[in-house]
């Protein structure tokens, strides 16, 4: 029996809504989880307010400009926090330590330092923390099943493509002599109409950073082991906001883990062109019994017609409950004190090896990934 | 016409059969097989006249002169040596090129101005001309990325430089340069694992993954990526995999490639001859993937990257 349909509900405080609001929709997707007050500090510029000032409207709740006086005001049980990148730390500690159970939009944070804020007070409170993932779209869900009832026998190796077919402004060489370099957080910002902006914040962030929390929480699910030795390659291929804010678009890692088990990943926003879909996104998983290729879009219905914008996407996904089911796991770690699919710890081991990645890259040497 | 001995191709016998029909220029006079039966039988269906158990018996079989030699997975000889010297020309497998005296064939080949090319069917595979048309073309860009996996059961016992040095010319081919940036491990993956990570100059970058860990009697498994700064290709398996439907399961099913690599290779290699020009593999990309793939395998026994500084690669 689904937790939805005999516990009580949980009142949320949304934390900040400044990128593409999928996190709080899809918190909310659930009926156990219900809007009560969209938040933010007051010193934040007034885009940051007209965000999120629509986003309350859109949930039909108050909007209130000081974060700590909405947790004592409305009630609330948990906290969404989607706010530029660099604040989801503070955010969630500030969530945290006033006993509010924490969903957060990716990366955990641009800094190792914040994630371990981010634990000691989660685990001090003893509150539930998820970042949100992809973890429960069918494929994967069918791939777990799969590694779980030991199908493959025992995992060698487990390999992850995850290609994102979204341009990012303007190619890599069209700025011309004397222009100024793109100027990260004001590209990020007008991105919002589009949706491209993931990376939305003060620092520069590159692909790894911004979407490496996916491939990288599928392997951990996948594996529940700990990447211990990275190797990593990066570079600005293809857009040249990434260029001039010498951040990675492109990058290839191998990953040494616990257990002898090795795997690799390629990851890239790789451009509109460079795919008829969002891209080509794969797991291989190499075991000592069988071996397993899983293309995670699927299931999809391809569907083409006359006069198809380019923008459409030719093959749609179906039964796709990964907000659902990301909800529902959420709240039933709340009423089990179980775990999340994707904790405060798994999340920061993520985070820990994206930096060594990026280390590995500056270096062209392996380096070992920060307990 | 290009009279050729094909030695130790025992199991692609009936595949030469095959594409030599669609081979212009070409014809099969003689056989050479360590295993006897195995060489009659390749023989017979290649129509060849001279049958032999190694090059250096071929001369007492008598019958037709030949002008070519095409050797499959064999150690070179210094027979083959001596055969490059009289200007016969070669062609062998890039698997085979750590060997000792491939170096002395090649330089055979050279003084007798023979025409040497090594064997590499990934690069005459149509999915990858067709992605190398593509990126030659410039519809692809710049080439950014290639993803390579490689599996098959463990057969025959190769090295891992065996194992790894096809996938790296072909990373050396599609970026028209050699790795300034290695690293290779194989983990707990091992043994019949292997993950090669190369860095290309310029920013771009190879994961090549290599197993022959897959159970016996498995069909081999590929699939190739390659991403460019305005495009990308995906020469992979899985898009092309039929549904066998049954009672108990259902079954994906490849419909492969066949052996039209192995026509085309061999076209090339016959051509090349025929208009006195450097063959599609040359000595000097052979020696440029061996390099590669042997410190690969140092890279994977010292835990470190090696690095290209002036022509030689170093471990840091």
């Amino acid at each position: 029996m689904s937790s939805s349909d005999s516990q009580s509900h949980f009142r949320v405080a949304v934390l900040s809504v400044v990128k593409h609001a999928y996190v709080p929709r899809g918190i909310f997707s659930h009926s156990r989880f219900v809007p009560a007050v969209v938040a933010d500090d007051a010193d934040q510029p007034d885009w940051v307010h007209e965000r999120n000032e629509k986003f309350a409207d859109e949930c039909g709740v108050p909007y209130v400009k000081d974060v700590e006086q909405a947790i004592a005001d409305y009630d609330v049980q948990a906290a969404v926090v989607s706010s530029q990148a660099e604040r989801h730390g503070s955010l969630a500690v500030r969530a945290a330590n006033a006993g509010l159970h924490v969903v957060q939009d990716k990366p955990m944070s641009t800094r190792l330092s914040e994630c371990d804020r981010v634990i000691e007070a989660v685990d001090r409170k003893g509150i539930k923390f998820m970042m949100w993932n992809r973890n429960f779209l069918p494929a994967l869900v069918h791939t777990r099943q799969i590694v779980r009832r030991g199908d493959l026998g025992q995992l060698k190796a487990l390999h992850v493509d995850f290609y994102f077919a979204k341009d990012a402004g303007p190619p890599i060489g069209s700025r011309q002599p004397g222009d100024p370099p793109i100027n990260w957080e004001e590209t990020l910002i007008a991105a919002h109409a589009t949706g491209a902006d993931g990376g939305l914040g003060r620092d520069p962030m590159g692909e790894l950073e911004i979407e490496g929390i996916y491939p990288l929480a599928y392997i951990q699910m996948l594996t529940g082991v700990q990447v211990q030795r990275v190797f990593a390659r990066t570079t600005a291929h293809f857009h040249q906001l990434c260029a001039d804010n010498q951040v990675d678009d492109l990058a290839t890692v191998t990953l040494e883990m616990e257990k002898g088990l090795v795997g690799s990943l390629c990851l890239g926003r790789i451009g509109n062109a460079s795919h008829p879909d969002i891209g080509e996104i794969k797991l291989h998983l190499l075991g000592s019994e069988r071996a397993l290729v899983i293309a995670e879009a699927r299931p999809e219905v391809g569907v083409y017609y006359r006069g198809q914008p380019d923008t459409e996407f030719r093959h749609v996904r179906l039964v796709d409950d990964n907000n659902w089911l990301l909800a529902d796991n959420f709240a039933r770690a709340i009423d089990t004190d179980g775990d999340t699919i994707l904790n405060a710890h798994q999340s920061r081991a993520i985070c820990a090896t994206v930096e060594a990645a990026v280390e590995s890259s500056r270096t062209g040497k392996p380096v070992e990934v920060s307990t | 016409m290009l009279r050729l001995v094909l030695v130790n191709q025992g199991c692609y016998a009936s595949s030469y059969a095959d594409v030599l029909q669609r081979v212009s220029n070409a014809s099969v006079v003689a056989v050479v097989d360590s295993n006897p039966d195995a060489g009659r039988d390749a023989a017979g269906l290649l129509g060849a006249k001279r049958v032999a158990t190694s090059l250096n018996q071929l001369p007492q079989t008598g019958g037709p002169e030949f002008d070519a030699v095409v050797v499959h997975g064999s150690v070179i000889t210094s027979e083959a040596v001596d055969l490059a010297r009289s200007g016969k020309h070669f062609l062998v497998d890039l698997a085979i090129a750590e060997e000792r005296l491939v170096e002395q064939l090649n330089q055979a080949c050279k003084l007798s101005e023979a025409c040497l090319m090594f064997g590499q069917r990934h690069r005459f595979q149509q999915s990858l001309q067709v992605m190398k048309d593509r990126l030659s073309s410039g519809k692809l860009g710049a080439p950014g990325l290639l993803r390579v996996h490689r599996w098959e059961s463990a057969g025959d016992d190769r090295s891992l430089i065996q194992q790894v040095i096809c996938d790296v010319d072909l990373a050396n081919w599609l970026f028209e340069s050699v790795p300034d940036l290695i690293y290779a491990v194989a983990g707990g993956a091992g043994p019949g694992y292997v993950q090669v990570h190369l860095g290309f100059p310029g920013g771009g970058m190879a994961l090549i993954d290599c197993a022959t860990s897959l159970p016996d009697g498995s069909n081999p498994y590929s699939a190739v990526t390659l991403v460019g700064s305005t495009g990308a290709a995906y020469a992979d398996q899985h898009r092309n995999a039929q549904l066998l439907i049954g009672s108990e399961q259902t079954t994906a099913l490849s419909t492969g490639e066949g052996d039209r690599d192995l026509r085309d290779q061999l076209q090339e290699f016959v051509d090349a001859v025929e208009q006195k020009r450097e063959p599609g593999v040359t000595g000097a990309e052979a020696d440029a993937a061996l390099r590669v793939a042997r410190t690969a395998v140092q890279s994977l026994a010292a835990g470190q990257a090696a690095h290209l500084v002036g022509e030689t690669y170093e471990l840091v």
